[in-house]
């Protein structure tokens, strides 16, 4: 199940939370907490953008275009460690 | 005495003398202090874990069959030994051994509280688990049943809520039955398949005649496949130099089999879920998934965003249009006339500044408002309504699909509202190589200022047809984008696949009120920003057009236009056209007014409507259109960039975009007028 997270994102790219759940046919807390282990282990990590302007903090957008770094637009991203897991590559070092 | 105790009719003589310990485990926040507190009343101390800061909190509990010590550990989420919390609950599962832990799991929560149980399995067996907030999950819609999920887990369950003191007693007597008959619980913790359990049972059978107790062979196999720093420790020392490099060297081919170690652990609380908690999906949520099949699926979800899109712009024009003619005809022109007139007698120069140079400036500005306003009011619909959010997606993934890695799509798919916000969060990607290709790539992203001259200027030129034209220049300026980005990809600046999990709000009806605020707020920004400086550029285009005179041609404007009118020809340009667009540079919305005075509109983008078409024929309108989107961005990303990437990749970047933006015009409006759309007005 895990690696099934780490193979659609490395075949499909951006995916949405309950896209991939309903995919994945387990309910997006499930996801929520796999992705957060996948995390801890260093195989995603959360993307917070920077340099925000200060314009962004005040934009009603701003949760919807992913660029504040408010809890509707948490987004992960595979690192270099999950592409490698999920093309069944081992790692080095 | 505690209320416990009391209800339990403890002895105060036998409470004070404990013997056995129970722990009480669980995350963190998931309501164990409440618990602690109630269980312990005052009879309680608190401390530190030897050498640690980390506090230690521990009293007397009183079981029917006597008093215990119950011990508070620190609120962990795993038990790997990333943190010092999570080191001292597994040491304290290890050596102290308890008669009975008391797990605590969040209802609202229970997939991550299940994953630390299915951790705490592994090293202790006699487990009663406290199913707390379930008056949260039953607000939430969230049911839980109790029952089943302690048949599924194979361990006493007690449903709860802790602050209001219920199921403490239950869960105190099911603690008491466990101390008592340990055989209550018959927990079958998670088990790995495949390689990796042929792994797993390898290692556990090299390390079991060397591992000292209390640590389980198998549990300490786990560990070192999960990478867990103090298990490596213990193997080392246990295997000594001449078994540990062979096994280190083992782990490090096997990296990846942690994934199996956690994917067995969700696999079993994912059973154990499946089995307990019931999610209606209605409403709101279950809307969210049907709608979200089609606005996020890879071809309708395009389709449908050009339907949108085309849909908004087509109303836009619809309503917008006549107000921007009205706004013209009854106010901008009358203005200009007026103040003609009543400067008559003055200087021309004077009459000329404020009719000319001021009041177009002004009168672009306001009759900008009514496309804005809609613009805006559509915008502000769709993201209130929770679709903008999906948009982002499926530009994510067209970005993506195209080879524009997820490092580069996101901050992109944010240049939609203003360049300069691509280019700040360019910063996301790791590499320079990738920072540099997404910078010299925003500027192709049509921000909302190009969008709106796009809406002001298209139906001049394409009358009817301005929606096709649009989503078509729009269209083409995704072509190029994809185009250059794939090249840059492929070339200069080669970088490895990145791939995103975005989090969308669920779908919801639009509110008037935020809505409102959010035209408010945009058109609020567009008159204090954008409006200021269209207001001065305007006055310097005049200045430059009008003097040293006489006439238009005799001005330092039009002799800087001829000079660079031999490249404006292949496109069909006259030397204003290129003016126009040069004075984008200033602002996008500059080239409107620009326009408005090198074309005698007196004043409005209305009155330019008319003006245009009559000495613009459709091919070079089409080519200067989509030169305007393509062309050097605005002063504001300009600086951006040079901050972001200094002066020479922004040196690059210009000319790159004065290259693909030239050579495309002039190839559209030969193009056009091969296929007889026609050259001239």
């Amino acid at each position: 199940m895990i690696r099934r997270v780490l193979a659609e994102l490395a075949e499909r790219g951006t995916l949405d939370r309950r896209g991939l759940a309903r995919q994945l046919d387990v309910p997006p807390e499930m996801l929520d907490a796999m992705i957060e282990r996948l995390a801890t282990q260093g195989y995603v990590e959360r993307v917070t953008p920077g340099g925000i302007p200060d314009a962004c903090a005040t934009c009603p957008v701003a949760c919807g275009c992913g660029a504040d770094p408010c809890e509707a637009a948490t987004v992960w991203r595979l690192t270099d460690a999950g592409r490698r897991a999920a093309e069944g590559t081992p790692q080095r070092g | 005495m505690t209320p416990a105790e009391a209800a339990a009719g403890v002895d105060p003589a036998v409470a004070a003398e404990p013997r056995g310990t129970v722990a009480l485990l669980g995350q963190p926040n998931v309501g164990k202090s409440t618990v602690f507190n109630t269980l312990t009343g005052l009879r309680q101390h608190v401390g530190n874990w030897p050498g640690k800061t980390v506090e230690r909190k521990e009293g007397r509990l009183a079981l029917p069959d006597g008093a215990a010590r119950l011990i508070d550990l620190p609120g962990t989420y795993s038990l790997t030994a990333g943190s010092a919390e999570e080191r001292i609950v597994r040491q304290f599962l290890l050596h102290a051994d308890p008669d009975v832990v008391i797990f605590l799991a969040d209802a609202t929560a229970l997939e991550r509280g299940l994953y630390l149980l299915a951790e705490v399995l592994a090293l202790h067996g006699r487990v009663v688990v406290g199913l707390n907030r379930m008056d949260v999950a039953r607000e939430r819609g969230v049911d839980v049943d109790a029952d089943a999920l302690s048949r599924a887990l194979g361990l006493p369950v007690v449903p709860m809520v802790a602050r209001n003191a219920d199921g403490v007693d239950r869960l105190l007597s099911e603690a008491e039955a466990v101390r008592r008959n340990p055989a209550r619980c018959q927990a079958s913790p998670p088990a790995m398949q495949g390689q990796a359990a042929r792994v797993l049972d390898d290692l556990t059978g090299r390390l079991a005649p060397v591992v000292p107790a209390p640590y389980p062979p198998r549990w300490l196999a786990q560990k070192l496949l999960e990478g867990d720093t103090e298990a490596c420790g213990l193997a080392r020392d246990a295997l000594g130099r001449t078994q540990w490099p062979a096994l280190e060297a083992e782990l490090r081919e096997n990296e990846d089999l942690v994934l199996d170690v956690l994917g067995a652990r969700y696999a079993w609380v994912e059973r154990a879920v499946r089995a307990a908690v019931h999610r209606p999906s209605a409403g709101r949520v279950s809307w969210t998934d049907r709608l979200d099949r089609i606005a996020t699926h890879g071809v309708w979800g395009f389709v449908l965003l050009f339907a949108v899109l085309g849909a908004a712009l087509a109303l836009t024009f619809e309503i917008a249009l006549p107000l921007q003619g009205w706004l013209d005809a009854h106010m901008v022109q009358p203005s200009a006339a007026a103040t003609r007139e009543a400067l008559a007698g003055a200087p021309p120069w004077l009459g000329g500044l404020l009719a000319d140079g001021v009041i177009t400036g002004v009168g672009t500005v306001l009759t900008f408002l009514p496309v804005l306003a809609l613009f805006y009011v559509f915008m502000g619909i769709l993201e209130d309504s929770g679709y903008l959010a999906r948009v982002a997606l499926v530009m994510d993934r067209f970005m993506h699909g195209i080879g524009l890695h997820g490092k580069s799509a996101l901050p992109l798919t944010l240049g939609f509202g203003c360049n300069v916000i691509s280019v700040m969060n360019a910063r996301i990607i790791d590499s320079r190589a990738g920072r540099l290709m997404t910078i010299l790539l925003a500027p192709l992203v049509p921000c909302s200022a190009r969008l709106a001259v796009l809406a002001v200027l298209t139906p001049a030129f394409f009358g009817a047809w301005a929606s096709v034209a649009m989503i078509g220049l729009i269209a083409l300026n995704m072509l190029v984008l994809a185009g250059l980005g794939l090249l840059l990809n492929r070339t200069t600046f080669r970088g490895a696949e990145s791939a995103f999990v975005m989090e969308l709000p669920l779908y919801q009806r639009p509110h008037l009120r935020s809505t409102l605020f959010y035209v408010y707020s945009n058109l609020k920004a567009f008159v204090k920003n954008a409006g200021t400086v269209i207001v001065v550029a305007s006055i310097a285009i005049w200045a430059l057009s009008s003097f040293p005179g006489p006439g238009l041609e005799n001005s330092v404007l039009a002799q800087l236009g001829h000079l660079v009118a031999p490249v404006g020809d292949l496109m069909g340009f006259d030397w204003r056209l290129i003016a126009a667009l040069l004075s984008s540079f200033v602002a996008k919305e500059v080239a409107i007014s620009t326009l408005g005075i090198l074309y005698g509109a007196d004043g409005g983008t209305a009155a330019l409507t008319q003006a245009l078409p009559a000495a613009v024929g459709p091919a070079a309108g089409l080519a200067f259109l989509a030169v305007t989107m393509l062309f050097i961005p605005c002063m504001a990303t300009v600086a951006v960039m040079r901050q972001e990437a200094g002066w020479a990749w922004t040196l690059v970047s210009a000319v790159l975009l004065l290259a693909v933006s030239l050579l495309l015009g002039i190839g559209l409006y030969q193009g056009a007028v091969l296929l007889g759309l026609g050259g001239a007005p």
